[in-house]
Parts: structure tokens; sequence; C-alpha cells
């Protein structure tokens, strides 16, 4: 449909002011909130996903599509029938691990995860192992996001993971890890459930891990 | 303009490679080309071991390597004394450490090292307190409080090099201004104090990278930064610099841009 195509685009490219008066015309229209996120919020973060991924789009405007993406989503809540959408994709507590102050790619994550419809619990940075454990228990998340710059702090990734184990909600939950110093093999090393190279690739991991 | 050559950083997945390896010749290559191509010091970095011990292990086999290659000092970066100090045991000449920053337990732990094995000490302006303050004025308060916390050890000024931190302008356009603000404000209210900085991660998330390198470190020298961290065989940035220093009013009578320019290394 054109007006889903168009809101597709106008998240895309970052334009918010226009994306959100569209979200709002095609509400009217009697279009489902669920079709606007998949046809219009999720197919406008799929293609700038795909541009990036060529090195055809950059950091800016996956920050601006992403803060357009959780707009249009504010402006559909009220009409989502089967309540929030979070409620279907998942919540995700996410942070930069213990002693490590760095939070850039982090923000690009949490902006992005958030767009694609995720609920997205920020503890920011230098975050204890204790802090995630509890906070994953009180939102029920199904999904924790470690992040590390810093390469000794890879270590309280590990620590982390552990404190999983021992609180015994290991496998209630999925773990993924990203960060300069983080690969896949520094992700099997720790046991993690996934890893992501940056922010489209992270919300792709984080749609598999939900599901 | 003292030059940080960056290349033996085990970030880069050659480099990790080498050392995995015990590739001398390779890390040894790295050294002599960036000695010839005019670093002042050579950055060593092997911080993917996940334990303190073994990135040890790693340094006591870099320091002799490189400076066998290459007969400069080294800037040892490790977040560990214990590699820190094994590192500073083998090294010739005075080394530069990276780095503290306002962790009292880091200062509290390196700055005695440093004073030691009398080197220079590199200092982030930023701490597990204060993260990295998104204004200069926080930055420069955390390099304050490193200063006096290095008077308290008798450590002096001048071989303390401020590092303002830079964050990518792709995700906050105004993070080059806090930089080049801090870098100025630090040169000026913490004088003998010196600055430095790698420069890449200002342009982290845009394409065409190098071009916003090069206008970030002419922009740097002209707010007063003393040692950059580059890649010294970079032709194209080490033809920008004299231009920058020049222009800075950090060249007398022009005589740097003329030896560049009669050695052809303003050709590129």
């Amino acid at each position: 449909m054109e007006g889903l195509k168009k809101l597709a685009e106008y998240v895309e490219y970052g334009k918010r002011q226009e994306a959100k008066s569209l979200a709002q015309k095609l509400l009217g229209e009697n279009i489902s909130p669920d079709t606007i996120v998949k046809e219009g919020i999720m197919a406008g973060l799929n293609a700038l996903g795909e541009r990036f991924e060529k090195f055809e789009a950059f950091v800016p405007e996956l920050m601006v599509a992403g803060r357009a993406a959780k707009e249009v989503l504010e402006v559909l809540k009220p009409k989502m029938t089967q309540g929030p959408l979070h409620k279907i994709k998942g919540t995700v507590v996410i942070g930069t691990v213990e002693g490590d102050v760095h939070d850039v790619g982090k923000n690009i994550v949490a902006m992005v995860i958030e767009g694609g419809g995720f609920k997205v619990i920020d503890l920011g940075v230098d975050v204890p192992p204790s802090k995630f454990i509890k906070e994953v228990k009180y939102h029920e998340a199904n999904i924790l996001a470690l992040s590390a710059l810093y390469t000794p702090t890879r270590l309280a990734m590990k620590g982390t993971l552990e404190l999983l184990r021992t609180e015994g909600i290991r496998d209630s939950i999925k773990v993924m890890v990203g960060g300069a110093p983080i690969d896949q093999n520094f992700c099997d090393l720790i046991g993690a459930d996934g890893y992501a190279p940056d922010a489209p690739a992270a919300l792709k991991l984080a749609e598999r891990l939900a599901n | 303009m003292e030059i940080v050559g960056e290349k033996i950083n085990t970030t880069r997945q050659k480099v990790e490679e080498a050392v995995r390896g015990r590739n001398a010749a390779f890390i040894q290559e790295l050294a002599r080309a960036q000695a010839e191509a005019g670093a002042h010091y050579l950055e060593v970095n092997s911080g993917m071991p996940l334990y303190p011990e073994e990135e040890s292990e790693d340094f006591a086999w870099l320091v002799p390597l490189i400076q066998t290659a290459a007969d400069i000092p080294l800037c040892i970066d490790s977040a560990y004394p214990l590699v820190i100090e094994t590192a500073l045991k083998l090294h010739k000449g005075k080394a530069m450490i990276n780095s503290i920053n306002g962790d009292p337990y880091r200062i509290e732990s390196i700055l005695p090292l440093a004073k030691k094995f009398d080197c220079k000490v590199i200092a982030l302006t930023s701490s597990r307190e204060d993260g990295i303050p998104a204004t200069s004025s926080g930055r420069v308060e955390i390099a304050e409080k490193i200063a006096k916390m290095a008077q308290s050890h008798a450590f002096p000024l001048e071989n303390i090099y401020f590092d303002p931190l830079v964050l990518p302008l792709s995700t906050n356009d105004q993070n080059g201004r806090v930089f080049l603000e801090t870098m100025r404000e630090i040169k000026k209210s913490l004088s003998p104090a010196k600055t430095t900085s790698g420069l890449s991660n200002i342009s982290y998330g845009l394409p065409k990278r190098k071009r916003i390198n090069h206008a970030f470190l002419a922009l740097a020298v002209w707010c007063g930064m003393d040692a950059a961290i580059l890649d010294p065989t970079d032709k194209e940035i080490m033809a920008m610099l004299p231009v920058a220093e020049l222009i800075s009013g950090r060249d007398a009578d022009c005589m740097d841009y003329l030896t560049a320019y009669r050695k052809g290394k303003l050709n590129y």
C-alpha cells in the first residue's frame, strides 16, 4: 500500500514529523497497528540496515531513523489492541559492563532496538553483574545485551554470565554481547547466545533470540 | 609535535595474530616502518588476553623485540600495573604509559611506577565516578583532580599528557567541539602539563574517515596538542602536520615546514 511504503521511507530517512502524521492518518484509515509496525517501521529500518551493511548509510542515519521509529511507535501505542508491542517483541535490558564507562556503541544499539519495537531498559555504564541480574528479574526481560569497549572489562561480561548461572536464571534469558574488543569467538568462549557487530545486526539478533 | 605510532595494537587482527604466533619479523617491520616514518614513540598494546599474566608475557616478548628494531621509546598501553612494570623493567629510555584516568586506584597503582622508572603518563579525562563528562568543564575538572594527585606524588606535571577523549561525531555532532575546547582549556589552566589524543574515534560511523581525521588533527594542533597518536606511515597526514603547525604559530621562522618540503614530505 502506498501510504505504508511512504511511511517506511520516512522512517528510513529519519523524517520524524512526516512519519508521525502519516502514521496517525493510516490509523484513521483503519490500518492495524500491527501492519503499520511491520510494513511501515520495520520495512524502513530493514531497508536502512541493508544500506548500512553496504556502506551506503551511516551511523547518524541509524540514530535519526531509530528516533523516528520510536516516535511512530508512541503514536501507535493507544491503538494496540493486544497490549503494548513489547509484550509481543520482548524486553531488553542493556548496559555497559562493570569498569567500563563507554556508551557510544551501547546507545546506538539501544536506539535501534527500541525503534524496532522492543522495550529497552538502559542501565547506563559501569553496571555491576548484580545490577544486571536484579533488573532482568524485575522487568522479566527476555534479552540481556552487554556492551564493552575497554578491553579489560570483557572479564565483567564473563562474570555477569557466571552470576546468571549461579542465580539459576541463565536458561530463562538470552544474552547478546557486542563492542569493539568482542567477536564471535569471545561470545562462544563465555557462553553468550549471540554476538552482533553493529546496531542493525543487533536488532536482527534480538528478533531471532526473542523468538 | 610528538608522534606516537599507533600500529602495534592487538585490536588490529593481524597484530593480534602476530603476537599470538610470536611472529617477530612482522612486529619488527611495523616498528621499523613507523620509526623511519617519523614516530618518536611506538604504542604497544596487547590487551586481548583475558588475564594480565598472559598480557605480561606478551610484553616481555614485545618490548626488547621492538626496541631492537627501532631505537625509540615505547608507549606502554595496558590497564594492569603488573604488565606495565614488566614492560618498564625491560624498556630502554624514557617510556610513556597509556594510561591513568581519574580513578584514584589507577593513579595510586600506576603513578608510583611512572615515578620510579621516570616515565611520561597519558591521563584520560574520565573516571568511573563521572564517566566521560559531556562538557569540557567536567573533563577539565577531572584533569585538575589528576594534576593534584600527581602533585601529592611529587610527579612532574610536564610528564603528564592529558587526553581529553575524542568521541564520535556520528552519535553527537558536538563531540568535536567539546574535545577541542577541553584541550585548549587544559593547555591554558594546567601548564606545563601536555596534551595528546588519538584521531580515528572522531570519524567512527562516517564515510571518508581520513578527511575527518586530518581536519581534526589540524584543529587539535591549533588548540595546542603536544602529541598525536596516529599512523606515521600515512604520508598524507604526515604532510598535513607541518602545515598545521606552521599556521598555528608553532614553527619558528617556518624552518620545519621548509625542511619537510626539501625532504619531499609535502608531496602527498
